[in-house]
């Protein structure tokens, strides 16, 4: 189990440092600081680090190490989702892009946050929620703060992400579907990876203590109630937030909860048949002889319903590293050569559902003394697209039941984002 | 210029500017577009050479220079050569300018574009420009320039199509010197990378040509470019010697140098240093006559010039000293060492005086307190001390040598150690090394590692005693063991196991046990105990406190502390020593059962291999496995020498001296192997010798033990057995009897053990004899007699199994000679086999000691377990003839009686001390005790089969009477009267008190 957490700054000096076994001490920050913060290396290198049969695991938030230290055999993803989870609880206390001087001014509440969601290495409550009841040296001051025997009872009991007896005017639920379409095309047309990733978001603001049913056009339970409906779709994946009862996703696939309050996320999942790519492309790139020039086509259509619309879409078109020149044309937005990319970009900022557009370019190259063979990078796209999911998941029902049975309003949105959109040429 | 290159100022200043590596290549991308962009024609109207005839001379200035800076930072730059060449082909000056530090950055010698600049650098090399007037550019400008690109692109295609181009300006009366200064340079820059290009014979008097000139900076480019030349082909440029006297001594004698070419009153000393780098390169030069191409020279120039030679070295030597002007002495300084180590190459045919004036030299500045003086001095001194005879007149030096190994500074200690290194002999190694360890407690840990390994290689080398050389190592793993390699204790191991003369192997052993012996000690110090004690233990054994308990014990306390590496060596060293010992087995097998699961898979091996060997093979099987190690190949290199050359390259002086055999070297080498000869040759004698003097009567063991009454004294000065140790002796030689070591016999003077050992028909007995008095024994002899039911091989200390009366071997003061016999039984005897020892005192005393060696038939014996019934069937079988023998013998009169317990102790005395198996269950009352074995021999009976006796034993006791009746019955009488002698002989050890 996790025996250390460390919050370094940038030159490797200890900020916060939190013992939670002994068989680890604060020179191992000396290692640290030598191999990781001073190679400068970031994003790059693993971040899983063992040095002198002590594995450190490290995230970074703005230029702040959270390191921690074992010397057993722990799982990884249970210490970085912990370390996500403490960089999520700070900001939750010291607000959203907390420094080094916020973390310095806050020392006895960061303490006793880390006390209080770690215990010998083992993690413990990290709900916000919850530890604002109780902890709340910072600028966090509940109302109602509970008697310190509720307090007791609810952190040990079955659900600690929600506390008894929250009250709200209006019962409100928000779900957000995000979805991210991941794509590599191969120069002739060939799907090679094709994937959605999508994620639920849930804002609730609901009174008491309600169970909540969520349902989404699974095709296992689509095809389980046999109406004679369109096809459900087919999830590949999914994870969900802890408050999820997942015996019964189990046994009959439908997922229950006493949802925390405010905002969290209610599951990840993925997808990776009949998926819907909202923009097509056709590319045609052809070098002349003697590397003198490069003549680019393209021809992009939105393949959605005429009814939407895509906005921010950036599509960037490389060109050799020795362009000289470029002569763009196309119907609308705005296009042009950037040589820090290398690349032609062409921007719109509204492209319309089932509008086409075409864009043709002429590249000059500059002659050079050692010819290189141009190794033709992909095309990369950035989009996004309002109200629809590539992967064609919706929600069909919330239903939230409380002893009270009051009425709740309902608001879903959905979003389709560009991940790795990338088109061969 | 600083308003017209605004845009170049600029992004240089936007990158000096940038915060991070991405912003910059940012940057730099965005230039470079510009720049394409710049150099692509609007109207795709491009000139011949594909340049834009658009652009103005300062646009197209001002992008060069940017893509000269861009290529400078580290990015690639693959275009803009056709502007570059436009700039090349200017005629203007500043242009050009540009143009040529473009080329010369931007081209590789292998581009395909080099071809279209030749015609350009060929016309500019050949044509001095003066067209020019309004410019102020001089008029050798584009030569220069010219010249610089060739040096700089360096091409194979620019080299040949250029180089006689280069060659041509070198020597043409028109060039200016500077332009031949450049020119020098920049051919010897083509013929460091195609040396083929000038033909040394044709150029040397071209080269000549060149000396003659008065400009001194011609002369040091000249003499670079000679010097470059010389060192690829030497004999090509030795008839250039008498020029580069001839400058020498214009600027040492006459001081003949130009204003600006004098460095602090010093005329110029580069010149000076090329010049002596120069005559470095003819060692010779002093004795032989040079070869004369034009023969226009005579003898009489030839000896002018080499007196003229030894007069400015001389001078140089006598006029240098230490000046107030650091930067003057540093320049007089570097002249002095470079003539120094011309007096170095010179060696022996160099005259005497300057060696010595040289030596004097050094050793003062040895002696100063200016670091670099004396480092440089060292190093000198240590190539210096390479010359044959120098090594008397350097010893002077040791003293102040040895101060500067206390230097502050390491770069000197290291040269000090190095010189130290190199002047070490056998006459002053002691004083030496001695120093050295005495110093390494002090060294830091930098210089540890090289002065250990140093110190390891100089004992071995010069070490008169080999004691000597193992006491230093032990020094210097106890000082600094973690610097002291494997290899260092490797050869430890080697040079221990190669020279079993004298008594090195039992003095390793024991100085390495007691070394081994505190709790804590270092790692490497256990790991040579483990090996040398499991080699030669079995030496020391006799020596109280280092029995082979003991030795367990001792190597055992450091078993939990030790790596896995050590680990693995203590477990073969326990497999020797439970082999050896009987009593190490119980202590051993734990750990080897504990080691079977050990992590390390080395350890794990060996444990379990060594653990399962006696049941898996033969006894003889595993003797000869855990025999002691053969001598090591004696390889011509030590591994400490080849670490050395790791270490400092080929050529420096330690590892010259190291790889040369010292003598001390060399006579231990010669001994080992007289040794090993005369080893062979004793074999072989004895094998020869079948017929040995025989006994004249054959006497039991009991008697055996008085040997010295039984012979009669033939020579007067003879000293015999004295009288009063003989009770002893039988005593011993009973115990021994029956036990596997002991003392066979001791007086005053000498000390006789016996440890020894059977399997089978097969004996292996260690005879020690140590000397007891305080003078040494001299002509020690240890004479076996052969008796024809044994075969003896016999294998001792040199000289101790001499025949000659004159031969044997010296025994000094506390130590041991030692006698190894391998015996195999071929027929079953009665008796032992005797040995004589002889030996001198230092007074003249002659001493004899008849002794009888405890190899009675009982030690050949095997139990054999068997049933009851059966014994009772072969006990019947074997009854009366001469198979039977029987006696009756009483316990004397102050005997402990005869109890449960004391039947116990005989059972003992037939299972462990006559090896009988006992036989239960057919002994009829608690008084009696039987049993069984198997007397094995190595003769073949006529079926190849080994012979065997079938041995029956049975001990009966009379409580009433304290009296015991012995009987044996057996398929020989030979064995039954054996066996009953010896069983008698143990129970009556036995009831003595």
């Amino acid at each position: 189990m996790i025996s250390m957490i460390m919050v370094l700054n940038q030159k490797g000096d200890i900020m916060i440092s939190r013992q939670y076994r002994d068989d680890v001490g604060r020179a191992a920050a000396d290692s640290f600081r030598l191999q990781v913060v001073a190679a400068k290396e970031t994003g790059t290198e693993a971040p899983v680090k063992r040095i002198e049969n002590c594995s450190f695991l490290y995230t970074r938030h703005l230029n702040m190490y959270f390191v921690a230290l074992t010397r057993s055999n722990v799982n990884p993803a249970l210490v970085f989702e912990y370390l996500f989870q403490l960089i999520r609880i700070l900001k939750a206390y010291l607000g959203e892009d907390f420094d080094e001087n916020a973390m310095r001014n806050n020392m006895t509440l960061i303490y006793e946050l880390m006390d209080e969601t770690m215990d010998f290495g083992y993690p413990q409550n990290c709900a916000v929620d919850v530890l604002r009841l109780y902890i709340n040296l910072g600028n966090v001051r509940p109302q109602d703060e509970p008697e310190p025997s509720q307090l007791t009872s609810q952190i040990t009991g079955a659900i600690d992400w929600r506390r008894e007896g929250i009250r709200h005017k209006k019962n409100e639920v928000y779900i957000d579907v995000l979805e991210s379409v991941n794509l590599l095309l191969s120069s002739n047309g060939n799907v090679l990876r094709n994937e959605v990733t999508g994620q639920v978001q849930m804002n609730t603001k609901l009174t008491g203590m309600p169970e909540c049913k969520f349902g989404l056009n699974d095709k296992l339970v689509i095809d389980k109630e046999k109406e004679d409906r369109k096809p459900g779709v087919e999830i590949d994946d999914c994870t969900f937030h802890r408050c999820v009862r997942l015996g019964k996703f189990d046994a009959d696939r439908t997922i229950t909860f006493i949802p925390p309050d405010g905002e969290f996320e209610l599951m990840r999942y993925r997808v990776t048949d009949n998926i819907n790519l909202p923009f097509r492309i056709i590319p045609a790139v052809q070098e002349e002889q003697g590397m003198t020039k490069v003549s680019i086509n393209l021809k992009v259509i939105a393949n959605f319903s005429d009814q939407l619309y895509a906005t921010h879409v950036v599509l960037k078109v490389p060109v050799p590293k020795n362009t000289a020149k470029a002569k763009i044309k196309h119907s609308f937005g705005r296009a042009k050569y950037e040589p820090e990319q290398q690349a032609i970009v062409w921007r719109v900022k509204r492209f319309a559902g089932k509008a086409e557009c075409h864009i043709n370019a002429e590249v000059d190259l500059m002659p050079t003394v050692r010819p290189k063979p141009w190794s033709r990078p992909p095309i990369n796209v950035e989009f996004q697209v309002p109200m629809f999911t590539a992967s064609g998941v919706h929600v069909r029902f919330l239903r939230v039941y409380d002893k009270s049975g009051y009425h709740t309003n309902r608001w879903v949105r959905y979003i389709t984002k560009a991940g790795n959109y990338q088109i061969r040429i | 210029m600083a308003s017209q290159a605004r845009g170049l100022q600029n992004f240089i200043s936007d990158l000096r500017n940038a915060k991070s590596k991405e912003e910059e290549t940012k940057r730099v991308d965005k230039e470079l577009a510009n720049i394409r962009k710049q150099f692509t024609p609007k109207g795709g109207k491009v000139a011949e050479d594909g340049s834009n005839p658009a652009l103005s001379s300062y646009q197209r200035k001002k992008y060069v220079w940017k893509l000269v800076y861009i290529h400078v930072l580290g990015y690639d730059v693959d275009f803009g050569h056709a502007e570059v060449m436009v700039l090349v082909r200017s005629n203007k000056y500043s242009e050009k300018h540009v143009g040529y530090t473009a080329l010369s950055l931007l081209l590789r010698g292998d581009d395909p574009m080099v071809n279209t600049v030749l015609s350009t650098i060929r016309k500019d090399l050949t044509t001095p420009s003066t067209s020019e007037k309004k410019n102020s550019a001089p008029p050798d400008a584009g030569q220069s320039l010219a010249l610089c690109s060739i040096a700089n692109i360096i091409g194979l295609e620019l080299i040949q199509a250029l180089h006689s181009e280069v060659q041509q300006t070198l020597v043409a009366k028109s060039s200016t010197p500077n332009v031949k200064k450049k020119a020098a340079l920049c051919l010897l820059r083509l013929v460091r990378t195609s040396p083929k290009v000038v033909a040394g014979r044709e150029f040397a008097p071209q080269v000549a040509q060149l000396l003659q000139d008065r400009h001194l900076g011609v002369l040091t480019s000249a003499m670079s470019l000679l010097y470059g030349l010389a060192s690829q082909i030497p004999d090509d440029y030795e008839s250039l010697i008498p020029y580069v006297v001839h400058i020498l001594g214009m600027l040492v004698l006459k001081k003949a140098c130009a204003r600006e070419y004098l460095y602090y009153r010093t005329p110029s000393p580069w010149l000076q240093i090329k010049l002596l780098k120069f005559l470095q390169l003819y060692p010779t030069s002093l004795v032989q006559t040079p070869k004369n191409g034009n023969g226009k020279e005579t003898a009489a120039d030839n000896a002018a010039h080499i007196t003229q030679l030894t007069s400015i070295v001389s001078k140089i030597l006598t006029e240098t000293d230490v000046s107030d002007s650091i930067n003057k002495s540093n320049a007089d300084h570097a002249v002095l060492f470079e003539a120094v180590n011309l007096i170095v190459t010179w060696g022996s045919s160099g005259p005497d005086h300057l060696r010595d004036g040289a030596m004097k030299l050094l050793g003062k500045f040895i002696s100063v307190r200016e670091p670099n003086i004396r480092y440089l001095g060292l190093l000198t001194m240590a190539k210096l001390a390479q010359l044959e005879g120098s090594a008397e007149s350097i010893k002077k030096h040791q003293a102040t040598v040895l101060v500067s190994l206390k230097d502050a500074d390491i770069s000197v200690r290291r040269r000090a150690l190095d010189l130290l290194f190199v002047m070490c002999d056998t006459d002053n190694a002691e004083r030496i090394v001695d120093e050295l360890v005495a110093h390494l407690v002090l060294a830091d840990a930098a210089i540890r590692e090289e002065m250990v390994l140093k110190i390891a290689i100089l004992a071995e080398k010069y070490a008169t005693d080999l004691r000597w050389y193992v006491d230093t190592i032990l020094k210097l793993i106890s000082i600094s063991g973690d610097h002291v390699s494997d290899a260092i204790w490797h050869r430890v191991v080697q040079i221990v196991t190669n020279h079993p003369q004298g008594d090195l192997q039992a003095y390793t052993a024991a100085t390495l046990l007691v070394a081994a012996s505190p709790r804590r000690c270092h790692e490497t110090a256990v790991r040579v105990a483990a090996y040398v004690l499991g080699e030669f233990g079995f030496l020391i054994a006799e020596r109280p406190g280092m029995s082979g308990e003991e030795q367990f014990r001792i190597l055992h306390q450091h078993w939990a502390t030790s790596e896995y590496q050590t680990r693995a060596i203590l477990t073969s060293t326990y497999a020797k020593l439970a082999n050896l010992y009987e009593e190490c087995r119980p202590l051993v097998a734990p750990v080897f059962a504990r080691c079977k699961n050990s992590v390390d898979v080395e350890i794990q091996q060996r444990a379990a291999e060594y653990a399962s060997m006696r049941e898996a093979f033969s006894p003889e099987a595993v003797e000869d496995l855990l025999r002691e190690m053969p001598p090591f190949e004696d390889n011509k290199q030590s591994a400490l020498e080849q670490r050395l050359r790791d270490k400092e390259g080929d050529d420096s002086a330690a590892v010259v001296k190291a790889a040369r055999p010292s003598a001390a070297q060399r006579e231990r080498a010669a001994q080992s192997k007289a040794a090993a000869r005369a080893v062979e040759e004793v074999q072989a004698q004895a094998k020869a010798d079948d017929v040995g003097p025989i006994e004249d009567d054959p006497v039991s063991p009991m008697s055996d033990g008085s040997p010295g009454t039984n012979r009669p004294k033939d020579r007067t000065q003879k000293v015999g057995i004295p009288r009063e140790v003989i009770p002893a002796m039988r005593k011993a030689f009973s115990n021994l009897c029956t036990s596997p070591s002991g003392v066979l016999f001791e007086n005053a003077v000498l000390q006789v053990g016996v440890k020894q050992e059977y399997v089978g028909a097969q004996g292996r007995i260690s005879v020690f004899f140590g000397n007891l008095s305080k003078k040494p024994l001299f002509h020690f002899r240890a004479i076996v007699e052969d008796v024809e039911h044994l075969k003896v091989q016999k294998q001792g200390t040199q000289g101790l199994l001499d025949e000659d009366e004159n031969g044997g071997c010296t025994v000094a003061v506390r130590t041991q000679a030692k006698l190894l016999l391998l015996v195999e039984v071929t027929a079953p005897f009665d008796d032992a086999p005797a040995m004589r020892v002889v030996f001198e005192t230092e007074e003249g005393e002659l001493h004899e000691y008849p002794l009888r060696l405890p190899v009675v038939a009982t030690c050949f014996m095997e139990p054999v377990t068997l049933e009851p019934a059966a014994f009772m069937q072969r006990w019947k079988s074997l009854e009366g003839q001469d198979r039977e023998c029987q006696e009756v013998v009483k316990a004397p009169a102050n005997a402990p009686t005869i109890d449960e317990e004391y039947m116990t102790r005989i059972s003992r005395i037939v299972t462990e001390g006559l090896k009988f198996g006992r036989c239960q269950g057919c002994d009829p009352t608690p008084w009696t005790v039987s049993g069984a074995a198997t007397f094995r021999t190595g003769a073949k009976d006529m079926n190849g089969n080994n012979i065997n006796v079938g041995c029956l034993v049975r001990v009966e006791a009379n409580p009433q009477a304290g009296a015991f009746r012995v009987t044996t019955r057996t398929l020989h009488p030979l064995c039954s009267k054996a066996v009953k002698n010896v069983a008698l002989v143990s129970i009556k050890l036995s009831s003595s008190p």
